[in-house]
């Protein structure tokens, strides 16, 4: 057999992924031939590492879409960009996580090794266009977040967490291999596009087998991006774990499993009747909106809050999805790039898809800025004794916070905003796009019962600015002063939260950009 | 062209957030010079406004002052402001208020008096910027951003049940704008051809004219039209839908009559200086709101409705008034007054006669002035005593005369003495009412109010100044220079503005003119010129790479500011899909 | 040519009709008259503490002396042959009138206002009488507030009211004319409570507002459907008739000075054809409204309702029934508030609105019966209720209720001229006795309870004196008295005058005259007599009453002097071609003629000549058998008996009549405590129950309940976890399958 032709090209869209793991490396051989006086160099390897391979993403993002080692994995603005995100949020966490982790005295390199190497499961997972390549990415992101999940061994909360995710995460991920087998029994192939185009011979011979192979994968990934009902792991291991991993977890994780989701029913959707695909995400959304925002609404503890809220979160995101799939089947069949997401501008309802991917993008990066940022804050807040108390992230830790910090109190205002997406923040701008394709795939009543549902959600976000802002400081002595990697990790984020808010021009108009780059030449 | 005639809005819009950023400088300790500081920026915007307000030429093109620049290019989202007679008033108005309410703060707010000014001051942007935005995204980024600071002022300042009022105004206020979030983007995709959709107000409008009189056309003939153009169709199915959703969202702010019980809460809670600006600015957004977008986009839902609407209006005017002769506390009473007194704003506009329209927008400014003075006033006395109850009081004419004095002008103005800016709103939305086409009756009912507002103004009154002195009332001092010095300007305008209306409604006259025209489009009867009616706005400068500013054409200028703008043209900047050679981001 | 040129070749009399100022400079003057007294009044309100008591009093007096002044001239200036005011709303000048625009106040649409001023004879008597008699009861003011501390309010009060006054007389147009007509009505609200320490006078205040409130509402909704009246007008007359340039010139004037103008008015019933000879394209009483909210009535029916409207106004503005109540509490007020504003001006601004649109009236004979019998019986229940009365100021009160309503009377049946006539003398008079009732007060220890007065002659002389000629007059029953010729003129000219189609009004109307007539000899005579006459009562609160000094006795004297000398405008002495005419009749023919000219065309009014003297000895028994009545009732019978209870009957009766027939509490269950009762009822069911608990916080308890249910499937168990991850799939493949048979 011969080795097929590898070029340069191929290995362009695996630079991130590339970089982050070298810098991985690097951390763990430091973390053998280093002595522990002097353990201070591994988060700016690791802010280097991400921040590089960020770089390399955002330059690639507008590269012209093509696949790679002959369609296992595609370079494409989707991959790219949502790279760029991970890295992004990588580098945020990995700044809060200096400050956290020297607070507990656990800085150690395996912390940070492990955050890039799920980065790197990532980066892959967002760009893998063939299922075992995306089977594989998936283990390695999930791999490493359950060892972070459990990395602070310190009372029962984080073991148990790390438990049940391991549970669920392995019940999910042999769910998705048992969904991939069924459809490579159907088709014959584990390459997207080549299913893509066998699909919709299978379903006309075997449908059951075809079905239940793309509910199954369907599955997999809802679980990764905690859509409900696949989401009741989220709140109790979003708690158990070290704030900065759950910071990861709510912003890295869900937008590599989105990036999935959407790659691969793009190419399943056309071989699938649009009455599946739609429906099917509709009704994830739907659920996934209403629940996580009723769930969010008892909850006094606001780390939990958050959790049930980044549920509600992937709601909206799902809401975006399901206007993308709106209008059943993708591109026409035989376009040159089926496993990359492909529009041709003569296609009417090319520029429907182009809106919603454009929302489920910005709402990605979105999301991802302020929720890093909110969790940074909860992280800072949060002291060490608290770890075995049942109220460690009890609202009371807010009240009074704006006279005590009112820096801080500002940015998590900011943040509780932009999550209910009040102008004039990030998050009322990535809700602006995902309810303008909503409206405009004509899901006028998901789109309400999304606005409606907010306005619940409103309230909850509220219900911490009430604390900080309008409730007398306590007097049990407060959290020590944070580092100033977390200083800077938090302005970092409340300026994009405000930026991606008031001038969100520049972003949406790449993506614009990069809509035009789908598929063409 | 001169920067000034550019960016006037533009300076008046952000003068606010100017001072917000050096007082956010400011050290919280200095609490004198946050409050100076504040002072000066306030009154620098009322300048600036006033300055606005007299270079308007009633003549001129219906918007004057115009700006536009792109903002979120690929999604047709402009920074587009301008204002016309209307928004030149009301803007002169909230210039006038928030000089005002920082000096009834100005011994009130003692804690956290730095937070307090930065919210007065980026509330005062928010909503300067919302009367200003000609772009329905601008608009409601503004309109939503309102919120927060007036959150803030009632949620921290307030009395005692602050919390709860600050987040059922949060929320009642939220709820009703969110549906207005999806018809807006529902009309923005409705009207428009895909790849060339514009946020742009007098876009949107202009490409919905020809379309809402062919559906008025086949309103009136009441048989099912199968041969509509598709977008009259969709106006037909989805118009009524939109326009509730419109409507919701400012009945909400007005308020009219079911969803108006945050509005005494809010009241009775809020700080002197946030009920100020609450009565006298934030009210009239609900107002403005219809007349600026829900009645000239929807015309022919409205006069479906209108019936309705015009129900709810009058039993806001008498049910408000009688709310108000059943309550104990003095805010709350005026707050319910509030209620009475933007009813008749509202029957006035859905009179869709001149009068009952000049007469609801010369009420708008009125209610800001009279009921405004109202708080600012009891603000006054309350901060003396500490309590509302009326019958707490009692017989304070005897020591406070100077402020009785004040205070029983104002409550003239309030109940419509001739003589007085009130009695000019309420007689012109009254014969307009009488004039139009709705029953004679309801002119009647709303008239009612007549008789019931001096009935419950002069109670409360009597109550408050008269009798015999009791209690601790007998140590209050009457008003400081100060405190004369903050209300005088607001006795005076009352007056002023009730002896010689004129120049204040000439103002007004272009708009209000067009409004009934652009209302009663397709009423029976109606024949204007679609032309006319249409929105000449600024084109977007041709655009050559992103954030690039470009100064637009001088306002007074017919021929540069004329033309609607035209779908191909304006397209070519905004178009998310229809692909350039190779994007401009790719060049650079 | 002016006055001292004039003097030195022609007789006096020919000179004084030729006024010093002309009428231009004099119309453009006009606004002073109102300015003066305003100006007076934000000085004493403003500085008025400041400048001390002395300053106060002389700048109030001089505004008003100024106005005084201004008021004379514009008189005499309209008295000039010469003087003519040309209306743009006719192109032949209107004669004996001059007036001046000073701008639009507002306009919108198709509507406007403007500052319009005119004078011609009517307005010019009303601004004589108001400016004198205001002046003469400011210079009492002067020392009857000697004592009060808040004088500077008082005078700032009572010079807006003058200059409120002088609005709604001068005013050219409706609106305008409204202005001053709220106007009064405030200033008569600040001072009937400005004792406000004292609740009760501070709720007659409010309640005097609101009652008046009432009749405004009827105004404004009567000025409405005026102006869509005008506008019918407007759309259904065709230049085809005609008068089709004459139209046009008033179209041009409406839309100069709106279509609320008086003058304007005055033209459309100029142009309004008969009814039994209509014109084509005119429009004409029965002409049914062809487009607008109007639609389907005739123009007659909406001006009867106009017209009703502005009755309601009348009603409240001047105390008919059944809007009387305010006035008799507005006695609380201090007295010589009572003399000008209760008695001489303000209430009589509904007789002065309804001359003033005569014109209109006159083609409503529905309206005027109506207006013709609300007077009547309002005078009659008034003059009984006034029987009962202790109190010295409510018997006036009721008095001035009850000469009210002979003036209605005589509107009624469109005898103006004798309307205004009563409303002169009667200010004359009525100011006198308030004004002596306030010496009276003054010298006893504001003692107003006449059973514990008595035998003031001698003590007070000049009280006694003057209040006996005022007496005289208002009763009539000795000839030579402006009152008996008021009165009488009203009397002869209700019996002798006949509304189309409400025959049988004129004379119901002429009995109930003649028995008020009879009361009001009967109630004044008992208070003069009570309060001056026989020996003092025992229970007095001071033992010698001491006369007031002069500044309270000169306009006593003065306003007893008036209400003798006005009987000269009584006499029949202008010789005009048919019989004879009053001085006054003649005089206001001016401004009546064209009323009385419509009346003919239109066959409303007929007035059949009959001899005067008949009715005059008539009138002149009767209020000689009530006085005289009074006199052996009050002088001989009583006293004579005293201690021993009156029969049953009139016991019953009097106390009937001294609580007004209990209207004012009708009026309270029946309409004031229902609508608080229902204001509070639905503030506690429909704004805090239904909507702010059921609705608002309902939604809010529900999504709260179910999140916390929904909370429960949560329970940190990873095999439940799993489990319902394992039902999702389930269903998921479910459906597909499903999909799939499908």
């Amino acid at each position: 057999m011969t080795l097929p032709q590898l070029t340069t090209q191929d290995f362009l869209p695996l630079l991130p992924a590339i970089i982050l793991s070298s810098a991985a490396i690097v951390l763990m051989l430091s973390e053998a031939f280093l002595t522990s006086e002097d353990r201070t160099h591994q988060a700016p390897i690791a802010l280097l590492g991400s921040v590089t391979a960020g770089a390399f993403a955002a330059v690639l993002v507008l590269r012209p879409a093509r696949e790679v080692f002959q369609g296992m994995g595609v370079l494409d603005p989707l991959s790219m960009f949502v790279t760029a995100v991970i890295c992004l949020a990588l580098a945020v966490v990995t700044l809060l996580a200096a400050g956290f982790l020297r607070a507990r005295h656990a800085e150690r390199g395996e912390f940070y090794a492990l955050a890039l190497f799920s980065g790197a499961g990532m980066s892959l997972l967002s760009l893998s266009a063939e299922l075992i390549t995306l089977f594989v990415s998936l283990e390695i992101l999930s791999i490493a977040t359950y060892a972070l999940t459990a990395y602070l061994r310190r009372g029962p909360r984080p073991a148990e967490a790390a438990f049940k995710y391991f549970l669920l995460g392995a019940f999910s991920s042999s769910v998705f291999l048992y969904g991939t087998a069924l459809l490579y029994g159907a088709t014959g192939s584990t390459q997207l596009s080549t299913i893509a185009g066998a699909l919709p011979g299978a379903i006309r011979q075997m449908p059951a087998l075809a079905y239940c192979g793309v509910a199954l994968i369907a599955t997999g990934l809802a679980f990764k991006v905690a859509a409900v009902p696949f989401h009741m792991w989220t709140p109790d291991v979003y708690e158990g774990a070290p704030t900065p991993v759950t910071a990861l977890m709510s912003a890295g994780v869900k937008a590599a499993a989105f990036a999935a989701l959407v790659r691969v029913f793009w190419s399943l959707g056309q071989g699938v009747t649009p009455q599946l695909t739609g429906p099917l995400f509709s009704t994830l959304a739907l659920l996934t909106m209403v629940f996580g925002n009723l769930l969010a609404l008892p909850q006094r503890n606001v780390k939990r809050m958050l959790a049930y809220s980044s549920i509600s979160h992937a709601g909206y995101v799902l809401l975006g999805l399901a206007s993308l799939f709106a209008r059943g089947g993708a591109n026409a069949p035989g376009s040159p790039l089926a496993g990359a997401l492909s529009l041709s501008v003569l296609d009417p309802e090319a520029l429907s898809r182009a809106t919603a991917l454009r929302g489920i993008l910005f709402y990605l990066l979105a999301y991802t800025v302020t929720v890093v940022g909110a969790f940074g804050i909860v992280g800072v807040l949060e002291r060490r004794e608290d770890e075995e108390k049942p109220n460690a992230w009890d609202l009371d830790r807010f009240s009074g916070l704006a006279q005590r910090r009112p820096a801080m109190a500002v940015a998590m205002a900011a943040f509780m905003l932009s999550l209910g997406g009040i102008p004039p923040t990030a998050g009322f701008m990535a809700k602006l796009l995902i309810f303008e394709s909503a409206v405009d795939s004509g899901l006028i009543g998901l789109a309400v019962v999304g606005v409606l549902s907010s306005a619940v959600g409103v309230y909850y976000y509220l219900r911490v600015v009430v604390y900080m802002f309008m409730r007398p400081a306590p007097e049990e002595p407060t959290a020590p002063e944070p580092s100033w990697a977390t200083n800077a990790a938090l302005v970092l984020s409340t300026a994009a939260v405000l930026w991606l808010g008031v001038a969100p021009g520049a972003i949406s108009s790449l993506l614009t950009a990069t809509q035009l780059m789908f598929g063409m030449r | 062209m001169s920067f000034l005639q550019t960016h006037l809005v533009n300076l008046v819009v952000f003068a606010p957030l100017v001072f917000a950023v050096i007082i956010a400088a400011l050290p919280p300790s200095e609490k004198q010079q946050i409050r100076v500081a504040t002072l000066l920026g306030m009154t620098l915007t009322l300048v600036l406004a006033l300055w606005l307000y007299l270079g308007f030429e009633p003549g001129g093109p219906e918007f004057q002052f115009e700006y536009r620049a792109p903002w979120i290019p690929s999604l047709g989202i402009s920074f587009h402001t301008g204002v016309d007679g209307l928004a030149a008033s009301l803007i002169l108005l909230t210039g006038l208020l928030g000089p005002l309410a920082v000096l009834a703060s100005w011994s009130f707010i003692e804690e956290r008096v730095k937070e307090f000014h930065l919210a007065l001051l980026v509330l005062q942007m928010a909503m300067v910027g919302t009367f200003a935005s000609l772009d329905l995204i601008l608009f409601y980024v503004f309109w939503e951003a309102m919120l927060i600071p007036m959150y803030f002022i009632i949620g921290i300042w307030g009395s005692e049940e602050r919390v709860m009022a600050a987040v059922k105004f949060f929320l009642f206020t939220l709820v009703g704008s969110l549906l207005m979030l999806l018809a807006i983007l529902a009309i923005y995709f409705i009207t428009q051809p895909a790849g060339a959709r514009s946020f742009d107000h007098a876009q949107i409008y202009n490409s919905l004219l020809s379309a809402t009189r062919e559906v008025s056309a086949c309103a009136r003939t009441g048989a099912l039209c199968p041969n509509l153009s598709p977008l009259a169709q969709s106006l037909w199915t989805y118009g009524p839908w939109m326009f509730l959703a419109f409507a919701l969202a400012f009945a909400v702010k007005v308020p009219m009559f079911p969803v108006h019980t945050w509005l005494p809460d809010a009241h009775v809670q809020a700080p002197a200086a946030g009920s100020i600006i609450l009565a006298g600015v934030m009210l009239k957004m609900g107002t403005f709101g219809f007349w600026r977008y829900a009645i000239p986009l929807f015309p022919v839902a409205v006069r479906d409705l209108r019936p309705a609407l015009a129900a709810l209006a009058i039993i806001g005017i008498d049910y408000g008034a009688l709310m108000c002769l059943a309550q104990r506390d003095v805010k709350r009473l005026i707050a319910y007054s509030s209620v009475s007194h933007l009813g008749f704003c509202m029957l006035g506009m859905l009179a869709i006669t001149e009068e009952g329209a000049a007469g609801s927008a010369y009420q708008m400014l009125n209610h800001g002035i009279s009921t405004g003075a109202l708080f600012l006033l009891f603000g006054m006395l309350y901060e003396r005593r500490h309590v509302r109850l009326i019958a707490e009081y009692g017989g304070i004419a005897k020591v406070m005369p100077v402020f009785s004095a004040l205070f029983l002008i104002i409550t003239f103005s309030s109940i419509a003495v001739p003589g007085t800016n009130g009695f000019v709103g309420e007689f012109l939305v009254l014969l307009g009412t009488f004039r139009s086409a709705l029953p004679l009756a309801f002119g009647v009912l709303a008239a009612l109010a007549v008789i019931l507002s001096p009935a419950y103004m002069l109670w409360m009154v009597q109550r408050v100044f008269f009798g015999q002195l009791q209690g601790e009332n007998h140590r209050l001092r009457d008003l400081g220079f100060r405190e004369i010095a903050t209300a005088l300007p607001l006795v005076a305008l009352a007056i002023l503005m009730g002896v010689m209306p004129q120049p204040f409604l000439s103002r007004l006259a272009p708009s209000v003119k067009l409004f009934v025209a652009r209302a009663s489009l397709g009423s029976s009867g109606e024949h204007s010129k679609l032309g006319d009616l249409e929105m000449k706005v600024l084109e977007l400068p041709a655009q050559t790479g992103i954030g690039l500013r470009r100064e637009g054409p001088k306002p007074g200028q017919p021929a540069q500011t004329g033309g609607p703008v035209r779908l191909a043209r304006s397209g070519a900047a905004e178009n998310p899909s229809i692909p350039p050679p190779n994007p401009p981001e790719l060049r650079r | 040519m002016v006055f001292s040129e004039c003097i030195r070749h022609a007789p006096l009399l020919e000179c004084l009709q030729k006024s010093p100022v002309d009428a231009q400079s004099m119309a453009q003057m006009a606004w002073l008259i109102i300015a003066l007294p305003l100006a007076g009044a934000f000085i004493c309100g403003v500085f008025g503490r400041m400048l001390g008591r002395a300053n106060t009093n002389l700048i109030a007096c001089a505004a008003v002396a100024g106005s005084f002044v201004f008021c004379v001239l514009a008189f005499w200036a309209v008295n000039d042959r010469a003087t003519t005011l040309i209306s743009p709303f006719s192109r032949d000048p209107i004669r004996y009138a001059l007036g001046h625009d000073f701008g639009t106040w507002f306009a919108a649409g198709s509507f406007r206002v403007n500052f319009g001023l005119a004078v011609d004879h009517l307005s010019a008597v009303m601004i004589m009488v108001v400016t004198g008699v205001g002046l003469l009861i400011h210079v009492y003011s002067t020392s009857y507030m000697a004592h009060d501390e808040g004088y500077w309010r008082f005078f700032a009060y009572l010079n807006l009211f003058i200059a409120m006054m002088l609005t709604l007389v001068l005013a050219d147009s409706l609106p305008l004319l409204f202005v001053g007509w709220e106007g009064v009505g405030l200033c008569s609200y600040l001072l009937i409570g400005f004792w406000y320490e004292d609740a009760a006078k501070a709720w007659a205040g409010r309640k005097a507002f609101i009652v008046n409130r009432i009749g405004d509402f009827g105004f404004l909704i009567g000025m409405f459907l005026l102006t869509l009246w005008v506008s019918a007008f407007q759309a259904q007359t065709d230049n085809a008739t005609g008068q089709g340039r004459a139209l046009e010139q008033w179209r041009a004037g409406v839309s100069e000075q709106g279509p609320l103008n008086l003058r304007g008015l005055e033209q459309v019933a100029l142009r309004i054809a008969p009814s039994f000879a209509p014109m084509a394209g005119a429009v004409s009483l029965q002409t049914p409204i062809q487009s607008g909210p109007l639609e389907g009535n005739t123009f007659g029916q909406v001006l009867v309702a106009v017209l009703l409207l502005f009755m309601l106004g009348a009603a409240g503005k001047s105390a008919q029934l059944p809007l009387y109540i305010w006035l008799p509490d507005a006695m609380v007020g201090p007295t010589p508030v009572s003399a000008l504003i209760h008695a001489a001006t303000m209430v009589t601004a509904g007789v002065y609105l309804f001359c003033r649109i005569g014109s209109l009236l006159v083609l409503a004979p529905a309206a005027m019966a109506v207006i013709a019998l609300v007077g009547a019986a309002t005078a009659l229940l008034a003059a009984l209720i006034a029987f009962a009365q202790n109190d010295i100021k409510k018997v006036l009160a009721y008095s001035t209720v009850s000469q009210l309503g002979f003036m209605f009377m005589a509107l009624g049946l469109g005898v103006y001229w004798a309307a205004i006539f009563h409303l002169v003398t009667h200010a004359f008079f009525k100011a006198c006795l308030f004004l002596g009732a306030g010496s009276v007060m003054h010298g006893n220890a504001d003692e107003t309870d006449i059973r514990r007065l008595g035998g003031l002659r001698k003590e007070m002389p000049w009280t006694a004196a003057t209040f006996l000629i005022a007496s005289i007059a208002i009763s009539g029953f000795i000839l030579p008295l402006s009152g008996f010729f008021s009165k009488d003129a009203i009397l002869h000219g209700v019996h002798s005058s006949q509304l189309a189609g409400y025959e049988w009004v004129s004379s119901a109307v002429w009995i109930g005259g003649l028995l008020t007539a009879f009361c009001t000899a009967f109630y004044i005579g008992r208070l003069y007599l009570l309060v001056f006459e026989g020996k003092r009562s025992p229970d007095a609160p001071v033992a010698h009453a001491h006369e007031s000094d002069w500044p309270m006795i000169m306009p006593l004297a003065a306003l007893a002097a008036l209400s003798v000398v006005a009987l000269i405008y009584g006499l029949p002495i202008i010789d005009v071609g048919d019989g004879r005419q009053t001085l006054i009749e003649n005089y206001l023919s001016t401004v009546f003629n064209l009323p009385h000219q419509l009346a003919r065309i239109h066959r409303t009014v007929s007035v059949e000549q009959e001899g005067l003297f008949g009715a005059w000895a008539l009138a002149w028994v009767i209020a000689l058998a009530g006085g005289g009545f009074a006199c052996v009732l009050y002088l001989w019978y009583l006293p004579s008996r005293r201690g021993a209870p009156l029969p049953a009957p009139i016991r019953t009766l009097a106390r009937w009549a001294a609580n007004g027939f209990y209207l004012d509490q009708v009026y309270d269950f029946g309409i004031v405590r229902p609508i608080k009762f229902i204001s509070f009822v639905l503030y506690k069911v429909i704004d805090s129950l239904l909507i702010d608990t059921l609705l608002v916080r309902g939604t809010a308890w529900i999504t709260a309940r179910v999140a916390s249910a929904i909370r429960l499937l949560q329970t940190g168990d990873a095999q439940s976890y799993a489990a319902v991850m394992a039902l999702a799939v389930l269903c998921a493949a479910g459906y597909a399958v499903i999909q799939v048979l499908k």
